[in-house]
């Protein structure tokens, strides 16, 4: 029962805090439900479906605009609000006549996906305003001084949904990019790990095909969020970009050599030479050392401290060890040449961790945005 | 012009919406304007990935409905926690919007039964209400996504493939010039390398799609086999990036470069005939290139194997990359396996 209580509890753990590394997608529902809360609060004086449209509009311009540079979520923030408070004028307008507000959602609808041929930019948001400009359609309409107070609160909530998203809960990229490599440090530490307690079965790696899988899905997972953001922001200084996008490197090279170590290991294990005994000890031994390597970084690999400290650990004796066998054993050479590989896959992994914590001190999170 | 899926999808979507208005304005169903908030929304860019959005919606909209419903009628109905739900369940379906679609809708439900017992107020009769014109919804866009100029994920993904094994022989070519001129385009190698594993993860995404488009057809079966020759075939080839970073010792591979040079050409010339054989959609035998050609290369290196200049490191490096070698040219040989499969089920 206990085991089962806390796998339950790893498991929602790891869905709603590591599977969201930065918590980007937290911070968007943060700052939706701050947007809409703050609308609500701002024009207390405004009837009831004034103020329920005003938090729609708030809670919906943000959506489906973090997927751009900095610098352009705002001129796409700009262009969402302006084209929201324009499709609410017209649907408001034509609101008498419903063949009228037919013709208007039948058109808007074709609109919202035939934009997306004028770019990327023109993806997500013009779905969501259109959500707004149905959801006006459903209320009581408003002519007038009541149609302008409406128009104002509309206005109001987009202004207060764009100090939130850019001043309040801003887009924090870089934090997102590390964690994203600390989320990956864990990775590896476990895995290792866990090939390190198959080594001490009697049939090592039985049956452990889906594991693979999972594995290549998890490294591709964390090398592509990356990429993304990689691709998604600017900063202020070239060097600061392509220091990052040699940790990228770093990190897609780190998770091919943990997959090949795992490869390699488990062709390894069925030849005739994991029958002896001494070049397990030494190959576990490897893995628990890249392990430990791992978790030190983990703790926060943008550090200089974790830098340094990974740096004073000494080589390990177990690499040693398994240069020694290689170079001395009287085996075939065609026959060692998966302990070769999988020598090769362990200083490959560990190079690349080592390279991890070269992360250089990036200045403070505000300087990274582009004016 | 109707090439373009993006105005494909536009025709749907309006199409889609003209029916859904109709139907409000002649049948006069109670709150049919959720059918058609729920026919816009459901769209995607291909026909799968609408048919996957469909069925979590409308089992969502069950779950979560019905869940909201008991939870209705079990707190006490005032403004507080009503308005603390419809809060907690916009913050998780926008968490949930872009990962995890079936907790998004399933929050969505969530606020729609709160938002209406905040202004008006909620009742079993309304939950079969939403349900059934959700489920209507659901099937217009469905009709419309699939009669309408449909967007089949086959044939995205099936267009996709060709690029990824042109850029699959762009990181051969790159992998050539790397191993015998070190200091050259290393970085060019990765950039390659990163192109084709996302063309990689968006055919896995589209197949995830296709599963719902094909169900159990059996041309399903033989894309899952190209696919994975595919994926093992990238594999092999990104091995050899990573292992290159770590070569030392160029010394062997220069004395054998014209051996190794043939060898390779051959290997990542079957990669454009793999690409004529899909464009063209008919399989194409490849010669036995390889095996001679590495046989001919064992043959030279046998030669210079007791001489004292290459070291044993060099000889495992050798070794190393010959197997890549040859677990290259398997997977390309079932590669070629999987597209005959593939192509002769085109052909019946």
């Amino acid at each position: 029962m206990n085991t089962l209580s806390h796998r339950l509890k790893h498991k929602i753990t790891h869905f709603l805090w590591e599977s969201d590394p930065g918590h980007l997608h937290l911070r968007q529902g943060s700052r939706t439900l701050l947007a809409a809360t703050l609308t609500l609060l701002s024009c207390p004086w405004a009837p009831l479906y004034t103020r329920v449209l005003a938090c729609f509009a708030a809670g919906l311009v943000c959506q489906g605009i973090n997927s751009l540079k900095i610098s352009e979520q705002k001129t796409t923030f700009g262009i969402a609000t302006f084209s929201l408070l324009l499709y609410f004028s017209l649907v408001s307008y034509v609101d008498p006549y419903p063949w009228a507000i037919a013709l208007v959602t039948v058109g808007a609808s074709f609109t919202v996906f035939a934009v997306r041929s004028l770019g990327p930019r023109y993806a997500l948001f013009p779905l969501f305003v259109w959500m707004m400009g149905f959801i006006t359609t459903l209320l009581p309409g408003a002519t007038g001084i009541a149609f302008l107070e409406r128009l104002l609160c509309v206005g109001m909530g987009c202004g207060i949904s764009f100090l939130v998203y850019f001043y309040c809960l801003p887009p924090r990229p870089l934090p997102y990019f590390f964690e994203n490599i600390r989320y990956f440090t864990i990775l590896v530490h476990n895995r290792t790990l866990a090939l390190e307690k198959q080594l001490q079965q009697a049939i090592p790696f039985k049956g452990k095909e889906k594991y693979y899988l999972q594995l290549r899905r998890s490294l591709r997972k964390y090398y592509l969020h990356n990429q993304e953001i990689l691709s998604s922001f600017e900063v202020r200084h070239s060097t600061q970009k392509d220091q990052l996008l040699s940790l990228l490197s770093t990190q897609y090279l780190a998770g091919k050599a943990l997959f090949l170590l795992q490869d390699n290991l488990i062709v390894l294990s069925a030849t005739r030479l994991m029958a002896h005994e001494y070049l397990k000890q030494v190959l576990r031994q490897a893995l628990k050392d890249t392990s430990a390597l791992a978790q030190l970084i983990q703790v926060d690999p943008k550090e200089r401290e974790i830098r340094l400290l990974a740096k004073t650990m000494p080589y390990p004796q177990s690499f040693k060890d398994l240069k020694n066998l290689l170079e001395q054993s009287t085996e075939d050479m065609s026959t060692l040449v998966p302990l070769y590989q999988l020598s090769t896959s362990l200083n490959e992994l560990r190079d690349r961790l080592f390279a991890l914590t070269d992360a250089p001190r990036l200045m403070a999170e505000e300087t990274v945005y582009a004016q | 012009m109707l090439n373009n899926p993006h105005l494909r999808l536009a025709i749907q979507a309006a199409s889609a919406m003209t029916i859904a208005i109709s139907i409000q304005h002649f049948y006069h169903f109670e709150r049919s304007y959720w059918a058609v908030f729920t026919s816009m929304i459901l769209f995607s860019q291909t026909l799968g990935s609408s048919i996957k959005r469909a069925l979590e919606r409308v089992a969502m909209t069950i779950l979560g409905g019905g869940l909201a419903t008991l939870l209705y009628f079990v707190i006490p109905t005032e403004h507080l926690p009503i308005v603390s739900i419809i809060l907690c369940s916009v913050f998780f379906q926008i968490c949930f919007l872009q990962r995890f679609y079936l907790g998004s809708a399933f929050f969505a439900s969530v606020f729609i039964v709160f938002f209406f017992a905040l202004i008006q107020t909620w009742s079993v009769h309304l939950l079969t209400v939403r349900i059934f014109e959700t489920i209507l919804g659901a099937l217009i866009t469905l009709v419309c996504s699939f009669l309408i100029f449909p967007i089949k994920t086959e044939n995205t993904l099936l267009a996709k493939i060709p690029l990824f094994i042109a850029d699959a022989k762009a990181l051969s070519d790159q992998i050539l010039e790397t191993l015998f001129f070190p200091k050259n385009n290393r970085k060019e190698m990765l950039k390659k390398a990163d192109a084709c594993l996302l063309l990689l993860s968006q055919l896995d995404q589209e197949y995830i799609h296709l599963g719902y488009e094909l169900g159990r057809h059996h041309s399903k079966q033989e894309i899952k086999s190209l696919l994975r020759a595919l994926g093992r075939f990238y594999h092999h080839l990104s091995s050899v990036v990573s292992w290159l970073s770590h070569l030392q010792d160029r010394t062997l591979f220069l004395a054998l470069k014209d051996e190794f040079q043939a060898l390779l050409t051959a290997t990542f010339h079957d990669l454009d005939t793999l690409n004529t054989a899909l464009t063209q959609e008919k399989a194409i035998v490849f010669s036995p290139n390889f095996s001679t050609r590495y046989q001919l290369l064992e043959q030279k290196a046998a030669l210079l194997r007791e001489d004292p200049k290459y070291s044993r490191m060099a000889w495992l490096d050798y070794f190393a990359f010959c197997s890549f070698l040859k677990t290259m040219d398997d997977s390309l040989k079932i590669l070629d396996t999987s597209l005959l499969e593939h192509s002769s089920s085109l052909n019946e």
